[in-house]
């Protein structure tokens, strides 16, 4: 008897084996003109259609970029947490914080993905059936630069792009022309997250938001830490004594006075003088065109007298 | 313990019908999904796959891709995970005589974990065999986990389940513990290493379940042939030895088969959960004990249970994915509860 069932499981798997073999992947029939080839953040060669009609967008900062380069018309998936512009907000989602729906997207038929780090699964299964994906992930403002370009080719949307680099460099050395020369470069404490109070997330070495703290005249107290993006102790923060806390998590709730509420922090000086700001976090996390606000908006933060 | 003519009939006959079981969730899950494709769509498109006849009518690759690329392969995954790891709870339950035991319980989901996490970490890009460096680090890391385990364990020329069982709790704590600190040194990928030790079937492809599958074929042929001596094993160790068993070479094949199946399911679906737990004891409370018959019924619950539980799991939040661990656990304990108060019989392990 058990050699028969030992049979019937044999013809069983042979069954299985034959199935997996059967349905082994056939591409996509491709489309026909000459693709380009790009070269995205994770370094990879990229072949994208020389007709990209339908864009889905993996990020906020990615639909952003693609509505400053008048593109928002051909985006026909983007993500819930895209809700700038506000145009934006009516488009078909694909995804969230914690996953992207590859079946949606597949039935969105979009000949251009841009994606950003963190989500290799989705890329590699995106890239399966012939979709063309750039990955973009930039670290610090000439590399946002670069990825508005990048995305500016894929498109055929050059001159846009250039327009918008053009204003965007222009924005930028407004900000440092009015910044150079100060004499006091303050300390500052960005906080991104503080689910944890005591132990506030913070944008270390190697972070955009590290360098625009320097474009806009202060010093980022997290500038050496080990890691870019790191957790600053209560007794660190105390320690290195910031001048000005810029609260990146306003969006979300915190405010000047919670900060202060928080066991031992009245002694830091930006508490104690009341230096403790909100801002609108999506013109700094969000690497795309409205970095330009944020480096502005830090700037006026850190040296409110450059712009009385 | 022989069986009669008949009964062996009947166990053939509940087997067959637990294979059309599994095909009929299969196709069903297929043809569900967050974009709605007509099931007579699905239907000819299957049936042209499979054996080339009728039209394409392939109208709409989109709907092809979808199918064929990113839901079948989703499907199959979860046939082989489910499987392997109900197979795998089977093995260790049985061999380890207790009802806790699951197929993470010696240090495989430490040891996966732990490799998963440092692949995350690390800067390397790399692709072999379709696989990054995520699946072959925690298949690597499962297998390397209970190789320690065994080693230390083994007091004499003896390796006792107890020391076992002790061995592979304190290597696991020690591997979780490494891997805490190591997320927080990372805290970029934080977020994928949580996702990633939640389980899931949606990463796999087409190239990974090539991998896989014979992997997890060569675990359940193995397990199979190794029912007898499970059978041996669960009248005691000492009882077995007097059955003519080699215990402890045995137990060393057995933990190696159901370490293997583990780790080749851990290695494309992460840790999902629960199901090694609790399909064994729900086989067996269906089925009884004899593993001939336990191991293969098993291993069918398990692929259904799983291949339904995803199904639930992309549908019912639609266009959100929810966790499949979640899913098994928030729909499998209750049925589990159900079972134990249903049988006339008090449940003898």
């Amino acid at each position: 008897m058990s050699i028969h069932t030992l049979h019937k499981l044999a013809s069983l798997m042979a069954l299985a084996i034959l199935l997996v073999g059967c349905m082994a992947p056939t591409p996509l029939p491709q489309p026909t003109p000459e693709p380009l080839t790009l070269t995205d953040s994770r370094g990879q060669e990229v072949q994208v259609p020389r007709e990209v009609k339908r864009i889905v967008s993996l990020a906020p900062s990615n639909t952003e970029i693609l509505f400053a380069l008048g593109l928002g018309d051909r985006v026909v998936g983007v993500t819930t947490l895209c809700d700038y512009p506000q145009e934006a907000k009516a488009i078909e989602k694909v995804g969230d914080l914690m996953s992207m729906n590859v079946e949606k997207i597949v039935s969105l038929s979009p000949n251009l993905v841009l994606a950003i780090e963190g989500m290799p699964e989705v890329v590699a299964k995106l890239e399966e059936v012939s979709i063309a994906v750039l990955v973009l992930q930039p670290t610090d403002l000439e590399s946002i630069y670069h990825t508005i370009e990048l995305v500016g080719q894929a498109a055929g949307a050059e001159e846009a792009a250039q327009e918008l680099l053009a204003s965007m460099r222009e924005g930028v050395e407004a900000v440092t022309a009015k910044v150079e020369g100060v004499e006091k470069r303050p300390k500052v404490f960005y906080e991104l997250d503080a689910t944890d109070p005591a132990k506030p997330y913070t944008a270390g070495p190697g972070t955009w938001h590290d360098q625009f703290i320097r474009l806009a005249g202060g010093v980022n107290i997290a500038g050496e830490a080990d890691m870019p993006w790191v957790q600053f102790s209560t007794e660190e923060i105390i320690a290195q004594d910031p001048a000005i806390i810029v609260l990146g998590d306003a969006n979300y709730g915190v405010t000047a006075e919670d900060v202060a509420q928080r066991p031992g922090w009245e002694v830091i000086a930006a508490v104690r003088k009341g230096a403790v700001y909100p801002i609108d976090d999506n013109l700094i996390s969000r690497p795309g065109p409205r970095v330009v606000e944020g480096i502005e908006a830090l700037a006026r933060i850190i040296h409110p007298e450059l712009f009385e | 313990m022989p069986f009669s003519g008949r009964r062996g009939w009947s166990r053939v006959g509940i087997l067959l019908a637990l294979g059309l079981g599994l095909l009929g969730g299969v196709i069903l899950a297929t043809s569900l999904g967050t974009v709605a494709i007509p099931f007579d769509q699905v239907a000819r498109m299957m049936v042209h796959r499979l054996v080339g006849f009728g039209s394409a009518t392939s109208q709409s690759p989109q709907a092809e891709a979808i199918i064929f690329q990113i839901r079948l392969p989703r499907v199959v995954t979860a046939v082989i995970v489910g499987s392997a790891l109900a197979a795998a709870g089977t093995v260790f339950q049985g061999l380890l005589r207790n009802p806790m035991a699951d197929p993470y319980i010696i240090g495989t989901s430490g040891g996966a974990a732990l490799g998963a996490t440092l692949a995350l970490i690390l800067p390397w890009q790399v692709i072999w065999f379709g696989f990054t460096l995520v699946p072959i680090l925690a298949f690597v890391g499962a297998m390397g986990a209970v190789l320690i385990v065994y080693r230390v364990a083994r007091v004499g020329p003896r390796t006792p389940i107890t020391t076992l069982l002790l061995a592979g709790f304190a290597l696991s704590s020690m591997m979780a513990a490494v891997m805490s600190f190591l997320m927080l040194a990372g805290t970029r990928t934080l977020h994928q290493v949580v996702l990633w030790t939640m389980g899931g079937v949606a990463a796999s492809g087409w190239s990974q379940i090539q991998v896989v599958t014979p992997l997890v074929l060569v675990g359940m042929v193995l397990a199979f042939l190794l029912a007898h001596d499970l059978n041996a094993f669960l009248l005691g160790e000492e009882q077995a030895a007097h059955l003519g068993v080699d215990v402890e070479r045995r137990k060393l094949a057995l933990l190696m088969v159901g370490s293997l199946l583990t780790a080749a399911a851990v290695s494309v679906s992460g840790l999902v959960g629960f199901i090694g737990l609790v399909v064994p004891h729900v086989a067996r409370l269906l089925f009884g004990p004899d593993h001939r018959f336990l191991l293969p019924a098993s291993a069918l619950v398990g692929a259904i249970f799983l291949v339904l539980a995803d199904l639930v799991a992309r549908v019912l939040m639609s266009p959100a994915d929810i966790p499949v661990g979640i899913i098994t656990a928030l729909i499998g304990a209750p049925f589990f509860i159900y079972l134990l108060r249903r049988s006339k019989r008090e449940y003898v392990f």
